[in-house]
């Protein structure tokens, strides 16, 4: 597959690892607000490979649960998902695409922005699933947790019956799919045989009397108990992703722990791939093969684990690193990023890193839209969105201090 | 617990350890806060009895001059009623604080006034915390207001109004914001400037001490840093003393000169910052410690023996040792002696069946909804059992101990659920749930039966868990024996 991706630039899926079940190439959404045209994901692009976790690493407004949602076409007016390609591989779909919409397909990659609107969100679910930091928003406070899961089996039934999807596949994954093909010879759709893989499911996510709780209501469950809940609704569609959106944040550290393992048995044992998102650099560092940092609705540094977080290039991630209490060696002082986020209004990022007011390494090269430069240090995946992966800083092409202050409305003063 | 006992404990050691000389700014003994459910007119004609919920449940606290006493515990420990009752911003069940020597319960309407220009709060979110309709300006000089400061008008010809201003712009630059946005509504500032804005509040009235509430938990981790910093700054300025309450234990290590860690409305360990992030002691220290993801490439991968289970409500704690029910060290009787992880198997067994209406129905269900094939489904007491032993780990005992279990498993198998209850605790009992460990009386002390021979028998290994506990009586002797208490090397190893 990576020859075809070679023949085209644009056109195909962006070149990556034998083993990348999503490319993502460019991806760009905007929300039309009132105060103006908000660019809250910025030409973001990344891979995922089968079965590893990959983690998308922010602060608040820095896009990266926008990013989730774009993937999966979840957002809402007043947003909109403006561009980019997001390849998912897919022999089945492929083939049946390849004639009809050619320019979606490439190998064994179909590229599920082209594809018609309904065909992408059937996708959602056994293709891919989300898990959200509050499970409220997945789950509906007046329907028993158990009915809620079986519906979202009875949902993956009906896709698995569409003669489309009845492939076979040649990865070890889908363990649930597995059981099911087994226990479930013919494929009944009662929701008898539904509600009994609902409690599956709920026992499979560590839910102590499975077939209790089902009858339960999500008011009924305590905070961990939900997140396994809303990860057992999540792979009911048995996805070949799961997008986890600061899935621990709302947790206590002990419960934490215990969903990190949940999420991390789920990793190795079912083959499933994972995009953790989140604010929380241990839970990158535990739970992570790859991550991507993303600044102002860019991915402005990624690579292994080890490029980020021992050999990082950019300043931003510098500075977030910089600014983490350390539990086991405290710092006298801590370095924190100077000033705030930037608006994002598209009148005011203008055309220039968008880090350049709070770097300290700004120069006059930092003025132009920078792009992913290959950065030098640690592994041959390592990128970076700074002048610094090309060139060194020198204190002659420095900014001036209060450059900004002088150049532009002072946004947010700290 | 009883503070009495503290009390005498007190008076009888001197604070034993504790080497300072001066008495501690704040003094908290034996503070209690309990919330009354089903207390209403309604629920008295119906003859319910109110359920009380035991939010802080006889907590002593020392914070002494200058230094930061870090309050730390999961959501629901209790940890941020304390910071509210301590102030008398909730009027606390039974207890005592001493502010300075003086007995903040028992203070006057005037002295409590005055007793609050000294004692200030930071809140966590800085977005409701603030009135909305009030400028900055309004919201940091409101205290000043209220207390009618300055007392005498300004010898410069300025009115009260004009210093209140000037003040509040002065301390609006101190926090690192600019003089020129005192007119601005907290709506147009960022979290950590809104963060900003509620320091400078909590500042203008000068006092000593300051209760942080976690105060940079909704902060992005870079506009933390700064915060952090910040807090720093205006403690060495202003020679304040702070009480910092949180979540976050890389931030407490960071902050704090000394640390109380919370469980269920009680602090079961707490001493100097490094002693207990270097040799924590309690089991459950242990555990949250063990469970914080850090931030760097020797974390990938790691896996963590997390927790079983969820914080009991505090409307029911666990009687004894309330970390019993998930303490991965409880305490074997003397009468019994298995793997430590089976023991605990069997207390998670006879917990579930206690606490949490475990029925043996349910599991009947679960059996029946994963059971396939064309057959009806029958059931099998074998292979109920069996569910039970994989989920609960309770393969491989043997002899008295394993009759005792599997007793209990026939006797669930068969629906009676009390009587299974029964039987694991004949067999089973720990002295955990039969007291409530005291917190010890040093310097970095600790509240678990584990500690509890320490000064007596320095060779007690407390990792070598799943031993008869030799001397239960001992345990709730409090070590009036100071000498032998320094002689043992206690504290902060
Ligand atoms: S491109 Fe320039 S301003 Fe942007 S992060 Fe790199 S050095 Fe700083
Ligand atoms: S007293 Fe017992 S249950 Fe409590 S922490 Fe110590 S060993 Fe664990």
């Amino acid at each position: 597959m990576s020859d075809t991706a070679a023949a085209g630039e644009s056109r195909g899926a962006p070149a990556g690892h034998p083993d990348d079940v999503l490319r993502v190439r460019d991806l760009s959404t905007r929300f039309f607000t009132e105060e103006g045209q908000v660019n809250a994901v910025e030409s973001v692009s990344f891979t995922v490979r089968d079965g590893e976790i990959f983690g998308i690493v922010g602060e608040s407004g820095s896009g990266k649960s926008v990013t989730a949602l774009s993937l999966i076409d979840l957002v809402d007016s007043p947003g909109r998902v403006t561009g980019g390609e997001v390849w998912y591989r897919d022999a089945d779909l492929a083939e049946e695409f390849r004639d009809r919409l050619p320019d979606a397909v490439d190998g064994e990659f179909v590229d599920t922005r082209r594809l018609p609107k309904g065909v992408r969100r059937a996708l959602r679910g056994p293709a891919f699933s989300m898990v959200f930091q509050d499970p409220m928003s997945s789950l509906n406070p007046s329907v028993t947790v158990g009915e809620q899961i079986a519906e979202a089996v009875e949902v993956q039934r009906r896709a698995t019956a569409n003669p489309r999807r009845t492939r076979s596949r040649t990865q070890g994954y889908g363990m649930g799919k597995l059981i099911a093909d087994t226990l479930l010879p013919n494929r009944g759709f009662t929701s008898e045989s539904s509600m009994n893989r609902a409690i599956e499911l709920l026992e499979q996510v560590g839910i102590p009397d499975p077939a209790e709780r089902a009858h339960e209501y999500p008011h009924q469950f305590s905070g961990g108990m939900l997140q396994r809940a809303m990860i057992a609704q999540a792979l009911a569609g048995e996805p070949d992703v799961l997008i986890a959106d600061e899935p621990t944040t709302a947790l206590d550290v002990t419960i934490q722990a215990q969903i990190l393992n949940l999420l991390r048995d789920l990793q190795e044992q079912a083959g499933t791939s994972v995009v953790m998102i989140t604010h929380d650099l241990g839970v990158i560092a535990r739970m992570c093969n790859r991550v991507g940092v993303m600044y102002a609705g860019q991915i402005v540094e990624r690579g292994t684990l080890s490029d980020v977080f021992e050999t990082p290039v950019h300043p931003y991630t510098q500075g977030l690193l910089g600014s983490i209490p350390d539990l086991d060696d405290p710092a006298p002082r801590l370095q924190p990023i100077e000033g705030n986020v930037p608006s994002l209004l598209d009148e005011e990022m203008g055309g220039r890193c968008f880090f350049a007011d709070r770097c300290p390494k700004a120069m006059t090269d930092c003025l132009q839209p920078i792009s992913e430069y290959d950065a030098d240090p640690g592994s041959d995946e390592h990128t970076a969105r700074c002048v610094l992966a090309e060139r060194e800083f020198s204190e002659a092409d420095a900014l001036p201090p209060d450059h900004f202050d002088r150049n532009e409305e002072v946004r947010g003063d700290e | 617990m009883s503070e009495s006992t503290r009390a005498a404990e007190e008076s009888a050691t001197d604070g034993a350890a504790v080497a300072r000389d001066e008495e501690p700014l704040l003094k908290v003994r034996g503070l209690r806060k309990y919330y009354f459910e089903d207390d209403t007119l309604f629920d008295k004609l119906l003859g319910r009895d109110p359920t009380s919920v035991k939010a802080v449940d006889g907590v002593d606290l020392d914070v002494h001059r200058g230094e930061t006493l870090g309050v730390v515990g999961e959501s629901g420990c209790g940890k941020s009623t304390t910071g509210e009752t301590l102030l008398r911003l909730r009027e606390a069940t039974a207890g005592t604080v001493e502010f300075d020597g003086e007995d903040v319960m028992a203070m006057s309407r005037e002295e409590l006034t005055r007793f609050r220009k000294r004692a200030g709060i930071v809140f966590q979110d800085p977005f409701s915390s603030l009135d909305p309709r009030m400028t900055v300006g309004d919201i940091v000089s409101e205290g000043l207001k209220i207390h009618d400061l300055p007392e005498e008008s300004p010898d410069d010809g300025r009115s009260k109004r004009e210093w209140r201003r000037d003040r509040a712009k002065e301390l609006l630059e101190r926090v690192g914001l600019s003089a020129d946005q005192i007119d601005r509504y907290p709506h147009e500032f960022s979290g950590g400037q809104r963060q900003r804005v509620g320091i400078a509040r909590a500042l203008a009235l000068d006092p000593e001490f300051v209760v942080l509430d976690e105060p940079v938990s909704a902060l992005d981790v870079s506009v933390q840093a700064q915060i952090l910093n910040l807090l720093e700054d205006l403690q060495t300025e202003f020679g304040l003393t702070y009480l910092f309450i949180a979540h976050d234990l890389s931030v407490v290590r960071h902050i704090c000169d000394r640390v109380a860690v919370m469980y269920l409305g009680e602090v079961i360990e707490t001493g100097p910052t490094d002693a207990i992030f270097e040799s924590p002691k309690h089991p459950y220290t242990e555990a949250l410690l063990e469970s914080v993801p850090r931030a760097s490439v020797e974390e990938q991968g790691r896996r963590v023996d997390a927790l079983s289970g969820d914080v009991p409500s505090p409307r029911n704690p666990p009687s004894g040792c309330h970390f019993r029910t998930r303490c991965p060290k409880v305490i074997q009787p003397v009468t019994v002696d298995i793997p430590q992880e089976q023991y605990r198997g069997v207390m998670d067994l006879r917990n579930r069946l206690e606490r949490q209406g475990f029925s043996a129905a349910s599991v009947w269900e679960t059996l029946e909804s994963e059971h396939d094939g064309d057959e009806p489904f029958e059931r099998d007491t074998v292979v109920f059992k069996e569910a039970l032993r994989d989920e609960f780990d309770l393969h491989g005992l043997s002899g008295a101990t394993m009759d005792t279990v599997e007793d209990a498993l026939e006797i669930l198998a068969n629906g009676r659920e009390d009587e299974a209850a029964q039987r694991l605790r004949d067999g089973f009992a720990s002295p955990c749930e039969e007291e409530d460990p005291l917190l010890s009386d040093d310097r970095h002390a600790v509240a678990c039966h584990l500690y509890a021979d320490e000064d007596y028998d320095a060779d007690v290994d407390p990792d070598r868990v799943g031993n008869p506990m030799a001397g239960m009586a001992d345990v709730r002797q409090p070590d009036a024996d100071g000498a032998a208490n320094g002689s043992a090397g206690d504290g902060d190893r």
